[in-house]
């Protein structure tokens, strides 16, 4: 053959799976679960403050989106409708949290929920700054890239990581802040590049 | 000596130390208050801490994405928001409620009420024996928060059909006390409590309460995961208590009932016979009773002997397709407009594919119709039926625009209309059958614009125009490789995937179907003998399709398929009508197949 045509693109692909839904396919919401899935999970794990139950804010999200679809504009914008829900989730779950929490034991620094708070209101650049952030790790070297592969691939514990290093504790914290330093820096230095 | 680039000056270096520790979980309240007096005297170290924790954060999703689970989408995480999606009487309620109570946290609330009722349950259990059972039956039947609310749901069907009645449609409740008979294929029941049970036909089985399942009949594999310990079966000789495990229990016609742990544990009791402790079964133990034996006697058989397979998920299978209207059908005949066999109040119907769904290896994958291969017709041979072409019933498919050989090989090949096909090709009773003089035979045959990989699960996909006064199962046919080899054979579909009696199947738009002059023996002949003005059919029909595993020809796994060869198995009256056939795309190389049974 001669190719399968005209191409779908994905878009025309989630109006028709959301026009399914409306007609009443529950299954159809499947095929927009998939497809926001991942960078509404990675959204709200960069804006989320410590103690939200990222997985579940997404899940009551696409809930949320699923009892309201009839208010969605077919045609329009749907990842941002998606995301201004998710938004409001995230305020109400964070807002929850600071109500029950004990700040200075379970919950993250007020000053700190704020912000995130504020900077979700922002225009989400979070895919390109991931895209970023993984090409500004290719060029940390290897000697100092293995903290980060114990801390994030491995997990594990400071003192471990001490052990494994031949340093001290101290030593190992102060590369980690390092490391993250240098990261987000060049992140920042790549997104002001890409703006320009 | 200097010191290093991002080495924090002497005023950071407290900022910095106490940041690194609350990042890592060890800062304790003493430095939490620090760290908030910090924060609070300027605010430059709230931006920067508040840069510092996403990137933290997307350092830890690049960590999962390069272990793989952040590439590609979490099947359990689309599961569970699936799960969670209300009925539509549901959903009417909850947005009165949430009028009324300016708030929208009810399935939430109702899984955490779910959690600690589950962690009491847990903690009864931990003391073992009867006493915990019944207090968990007592539980299960008494004080249970908010049964009505979350009703036992049939998660999703593979090939079901019920006896007396229609198939239930995905994510729809399984009304509880009533009997259902799986004549054939299997569902995956979902209950509130976070158990699902996986039922194969034929069957018949009951929804007792949010936490049991009446088996009387047939094979059911059962996963009740931490937290939903306590789930129970009921079989006709036996009451099998879940204490957080995989098992899977099979009731013979005569209540002869196997039980055989994989994971876990589980009470097992028998109905009959003087009143005993349970049977504690773990992981690995099987026990069978035959009440036409002992109706009172647990026997203690080894795990080879129990014949049911423990089955993980439903069988990979074409699940559902998305598909649009582009050319609503254009008629003047009154008698058109509306249909008795499906109300007055007709829709207009889908005739557009758009997009698949498919579970492959046991994961579920979408894809556009775009990223399909596509198919090259390269023979036809039909037997006497001459109504070998249809098309749209719009002003473009008019008998003139059909004489175009492009026009009417693309019908097949190269749109992705669900209402176009080149339908009633030649069948055999043998498959295969048929060849001579040096023809390949009655049927026809496809090439594939690059071949296609045999992987887990379907491979190929076809789709099918079903008349409603046809065989609601679809029509039977032959499939075959187009390029015979060692090893490569002959296979027969009998069964659809989505078949007329599906919620998945749709309604097609209307169609013309052209009647050809002459019969068509050849491809040469069927592009170009001249058709009728075509006629618009009084009769809607729907949509069913099939996803066709190559394995089942014989191709080795990996192996490539070129082309296939379609004969209708002439089981019936019934012809098969293609309309779409193309090939999936090979799956990534990182994406295992799960498991899907255990013995």
């Amino acid at each position: 053959m001669t190719a399968i045509h005209p191409a779908a693109d994905a878009d025309s692909f989630l109006e028709a799976a959301i026009r399914q839904v409306r007609e009443g396919d529950v299954q159809a919401f499947a095929a927009v679960v998939h497809r926001f899935e991942r960078p509404l999970r990675a959204w709200l794990a960069v804006h989320a403050p410590p103690g939200a139950d990222v997985d579940e804010i997404a899940q009551t999200s696409f809930v949320a989106a699923y009892t309201r679809l009839e208010e969605y504009t077919a045609g329009t914008n749907f990842a941002a409708w998606l995301f201004t829900i998710a938004r409001y989730q995230l305020k109400t779950e964070t807002t929850r949290l600071r109500r029950i929490a004990d700040y200075r034991s379970r919950y993250a620094p007020d000053l700190l929920a704020l912000e995130l708070d504020r900077r979700s209101g922002e225009p989400a650049a979070d895919d390109a700054k991931i895209g970023f952030l993984r090409e500004c790790l290719e060029a940390v070297d290897e000697h100092r890239r293995r903290f980060l592969t114990w801390r994030y691939d491995e997990a594990i514990s400071l003192a471990e990581m001490a052990e494994r290093s031949g340093r001290s504790v101290m030593a190992v914290k102060k590369q980690l802040w390092l490391l993250r330093r240098q990261l987000q820096e060049c992140v920042e230095g790549k997104a002001a590049s890409a703006e320009t | 000596m200097n010191p290093m680039p991002h080495d924090p000056p002497p005023a950071e270096d407290r900022f910095a130390i106490l940041w690194t520790d609350y990042l890592e979980g060890v800062l304790d309240d003493t430095g939490m208050a620090e760290f908030d007096a910090l924060l609070a005297a300027d605010e430059r170290l709230v931006a920067r801490a508040t840069d510092l924790y996403q990137t933290h954060r997307r350092l830890g999703l690049l960590a999962a994405e390069r272990r793989g689970a952040a590439v590609e989408p979490s099947e359990g995480f689309v599961v569970d928001v699936m799960a969670r999606l209300p009925a539509d009487g549901e959903t009417i309620t909850r947005r009165v409620m949430e009028r009324l109570t300016g708030g929208g946290r009810a399935v939430r609330a109702s899984s955490r009420r779910r959690a600690s009722w589950r962690g009491v349950a847990t903690a009864i259990l931990a003391g073992g024996g009867v006493v915990a059972a019944l207090a968990v039956m007592f539980l299960a039947t008494a004080d249970r928060p908010q049964p009505v609310a979350d009703p036992v749901r049939f998660a999703s069907l593979a090939r079901a059909r019920f006896l007396g009645r229609e198939t239930p449609a995905g994510q729809s409740e399984a009304v509880r006390g009533e009997t259902y008979v799986l004549s054939a294929g299997a569902v995956e029941l979902a209950f509130p409590i976070g158990a699902t049970a996986i039922i194969e036909g034929p069957a018949v089985f009951r929804v007792c309460g949010s936490d049991c399942l009446a088996v009387d009949a047939g094979r059911c594999s059962v996963h009740a995961p931490e937290g939903a310990e306590g789930f129970r079966v009921e079989t006709p000789a036996t009451q099998v208590i879940d204490r957080g495990t995989r098992f899977v229990i099979s009731v013979g016609e005569t209540a002869d009932t196997e039980v055989r742990v994989i994971e876990g544990a589980a009470d097992l009791f028998a109905k009959q016979g003087p009143a005993a402790a349970p049977l504690a079964l773990t992981a690995g133990n099987a026990a069978r009773i035959d009440p036409a034996v002992d109706a009172g006697r647990i026997a203690v058989v080894p795990a080879a002997e129990v014949s049911a397979a423990y089955r993980r998920q439903l069988p990979d299978r074409l699940i559902s397709y998305a598909a649009s209207l582009r050319y609503p059908a254009v008629t003047d005949d009154p008698a058109m407009t509306t249909d008795p066999t499906i109300g007055g109040d007709d829709t207009d119907g889908i005739d557009t594919l758009e997009a698949v769904t498919v579970q492959r290896g046991g994961r579920v994958w979408n894809y556009g119709v775009e990223e399909l291969i596509g198919v090259e017709v390269v023979h036809f041979q039909a037997d006497r039926n001459r109504h070998n072409l249809v098309a749209p019933a719009a002003p473009a498919w008019t008998a003139e625009r059909m004489a175009r050989h492009d026009l009417r090989r693309s019908v097949l090949e190269s749109d992705r209309l669900l209402t176009s096909g080149l339908i009633n090709p030649g069948g055999s009773r043998v498959p295969g059958g048929g060849a001579a003089g040096g023809q390949p035979g009655p049927g026809f045959a496809v090439r594939f614009a690059r071949p296609v990989v045999n992987e887990p699960g379907p491979d190929v996909i076809l789709f099918e125009t079903q008349v409603l006064t046809d065989p609601p199962e679809g029509d039977a046919f032959h499939v075959g490789p187009l390029e015979p080899a060692a090893g490569l054979r002959w296979h027969t579909v009998t069964a659809y995937d989505i078949d007329s009696t599906s919620h998945e199947s749709r309604l097609l738009a209307r169609y013309r179907l052209f009647l050809l002059s002459d019969t068509a023996t050849s491809l040469p002949e069927l592009l170009t003998f001249p058709t009728s003005a075509g006629q618009v059919l009084p009769v809607r029909a729907r949509c069913n399709a099939v996803g066709i595993d190559l394995s089942d020809l014989g191709y080795a796994a990996g192996a490539a398929c070129v082309g296939l060869f379609f004969q209708d198995a002439a089981d019936d009256i019934s012809i098969i009508d293609p309309t779409f056939i193309a090939g999936l795309p090979p799956l990534p190389r990182d994406a295992a197949p799960a498991e899907e049974t255990a013995r």
